[in-house]
């Protein structure tokens, strides 16, 4: 049939050794996931984080248009460093009520 | 013996053929398996037992890759989803690139999370999303799509789209009408890699499109970007009928092409031999990628990176060996890739090309080959014959077609093709650095084109070009490779000694 070296051998032994135990551990974990209810589907998960969004995403706010989201966006590239939403009454066109408004759809970071 | 691999590979590929067909739980496959494998440690030193052990090893590994392939995760999409069809929510990262076409949208989410009802979960999972509109999506980033998710159907004839979707680890359609709800949550979710590498993609499809029609565009697209769907399906049937449709499908040939105009620009460009092949190996994988990364190409792929390591490290590079890598590489990501079309031919076709073209090209006298139009004539009649004598069962099994000329018209076009391949790249390459020069390298595509597929229209057009086949058998199929492999087996031992013991040790010609 074919011809192995003896240490073409022992490496093919380890290699099938590796892949054995890795099957067998990637099946346990599959059978054994948990299922995790969450509670807040639709509260973080739709909200829009402020050091990434570009301007389309920002625009997808109710309150906020393309003029505001170009503010955002220069705001965040003069501030570096994580913003939040009480930093958004520093920019121009965020009233406070303004602020109270549009703040719930924006993620909050501890 | 220097082919150990190809054994190895045969035994994985019957072991995954075994799970598919009998019933054995994983738990008694990686006993069998934990058992062989304990047998080879100790037959470790005898030649012939060791090698029936570690096949046996690897028999019952490829039979436990399947029947794991085959568990999902408790919080898998398929499992979370009870009745025949739900309107959910639906949270996941879109992990290829889009397909956008007038008025509906489709791409693949993996999912995140799950909304049924009351109920929220995590979820996981790949879905086939569409979308009833047109959207501007990319690849990596993270919607909230609301819409009815069900499982695929599977129709009682023709194509069995459910068990096509299963085999590529798709389980559930999410269908989302132009009302429903569709929110882009964050971007850059995905592989960095994969991202750039569809942004070198969608730049290389918009030069093309700019430059050409939309004809010649939708052909060249699929040619160096494998985007086939903007051709016609009457242009599809014809390539099929005349048994050239592989021009269009990404594989060997291309990557092969890719590989030469890198490896030419490099040296033009001075750079040193070794981070030449190195540079050359990371570009074939990402273009691997923008293609998206089927199985011949991945094939063809993981070939030319053994064949260029075998460069960088001074080694010998063995065929039948960087095949068996490649099938390795392909079935441990995805066993149920030995099941489709796509990998068969493309496996396939190299086996008998590598086979057979030396042995038909041996029938000619060897005085022709001096001759350098003679011999191009005898190489691409030799690869074309070869390719045809392996595929043509699997070609008339799947798409009950038989097409006598398809070994002239394959020496025509497959040249042909890979300089329109060659001229594509160089447009699109243009196109991106010199936009101003671009027109004439269009315009030059747009002929290279047209004659191409007059030629395909006007044979497609010849009496007796094909023939429609009623269905064959799989029984039929076995018998005539297993006739193939005794004929050339024949060959090996009784017509190449005959000759020479004829000749005193010389060849025929």
């Amino acid at each position: 049939m074919f011809d192995l070296t003896q240490q073409e051998r022992k490496v093919i032994i380890f290699l099938l050794s590796l892949f054995l135990i890795g099957l067998i551990v990637d099946f346990i974990v599959k059978k054994a996931s948990p299922l995790k209810n969450i509670f807040n589907f639709s509260n973080d998960s739709s909200k829009v984080d402020l050091d990434t969004a570009d301007k389309d995403l920002l625009i997808s706010v109710p309150g906020i248009g393309p003029k505001l989201a170009e503010r955002i966006i220069e705001y965040r590239a003069q501030h570096p460093g994580p913003i939040s939403s009480r930093d958004l009454k520093n920019i121009k066109g965020i009233s406070a009520h303004r602020l109270e408004k549009i703040r719930d759809n924006f993620l909050e970071k501890e | 013996m220097q082919y150990p691999l190809p054994y190895l590979c045969l035994a994985f590929c019957l072991g995954i053929i075994a799970a598919a067909y009998l019933k054995i739980t994983f738990y008694v496959l990686c006993l069998l398996a934990l058992l062989f494998l304990i047998l080879s440690v100790f037959f470790v030193r005898q030649p012939k037992k060791i090698n029936v052990s570690i096949g046996l090893t690897i028999f019952f590994l490829g039979a436990a890759l399947l029947r794991n392939f085959q568990v999902l995760p408790n919080h898998h999409i398929a499992k979370l989803l009870i009745s025949k069809g739900e309107v959910v929510s639906i949270i996941g990262v879109i992990v290829n690139d889009p397909i956008c076409q007038v008025g509906k949208t489709s791409f693949i989410l993996k999912a995140e999370k799950l909304e049924i009802g009351q109920i929220c979960q995590e979820a996981c999972g790949n879905v086939l999303v569409r979308i009833f509109q047109s959207k501007e999506l990319a690849y990596g980033e993270r919607l909230l799509l609301g819409g009815k998710l069900y499982r695929p159907f599977s129709f009682s004839r023709g194509f069995d789209f459910k068990q096509y979707l299963r085999h590529q680890g798709i389980y559930c359609i999410l269908s989302v009408k132009k009302s429903s709800k569709v929110k882009k949550l964050s971007e850059n979710a995905g592989n960095p890699v994969k991202a750039f590498s569809f942004q070198i993609k969608h730049r290389l499809r918009e030069v093309i499109v700019k430059n050409l029609s939309c004809f010649s565009a939708g052909i060249l697209n699929a040619l160096i970007l494998g985007d086939r769907q903007d051709l016609s399906p009457y242009l599809l049937d014809v390539l099929m009928k005349l048994g050239t449709i592989h021009i269009i499908a990404i594989s060997g040939f291309n990557v092969g092409i890719v590989a030469f105009i890198i490896l030419i620009t490099l040296k033009i460009a001075k750079i040193h031999r070794k981070p030449r092949y190195i540079l050359t190996v990371l570009l074939l994988v990402v273009y691997c990628i923008l293609t998206g990364a089927s199985a011949p190409v991945v094939r063809a792929t993981a070939m030319a990176v053994i064949l260029l390591c075998a460069y960088i490290f001074e080694r010998e590079v063995n065929i039948y060996n960087s095949l068996s890598i490649a099938t390795f590489v392909i079935l441990a990501f995805n066993p149920w890739q030995l099941f489709e079309i796509s990998f068969q031919l493309s496996f396939l076709s190299v086996v008998s090309i590598v086979c057979f073209t030396p042995k038909i090209k041996s029938l000619f006298p060897k005085r022709l080959d001096k001759i350098p139009c003679l011999r191009f004539l005898i190489l691409t009649f030799s690869g074309s014959s070869a390719a045809w004598i392996g595929l043509m069962p699997l070609i008339a099994y799947y798409f009950k077609i038989f097409t006598p000329i398809t070994v002239l018209v394959n020496m025509l076009i497959v040249p042909y093709s890979a300089l329109i391949t060659a001229s594509g790249f160089t447009l699109a390459v243009v196109g991106m650095i010199f936009p101003a020069i671009s027109p004439a390298f269009a315009a030059t595509n747009e002929l290279f084109i047209l004659v191409l597929f007059k030629i395909h229209y006007f044979l497609a057009g010849l009496p007796g070009a094909y023939f429609k086949l009623p269905g064959i058998s799989f029984l039929q199929i076995l018998l005539y490779y297993v006739l193939l492999i005794s004929i050339l087996l024949w060959y090996d031992c009784y017509v190449v000694k005959y000759y020479k013991e004829d000749n005193n040790g010389k060849d025929l010609f």
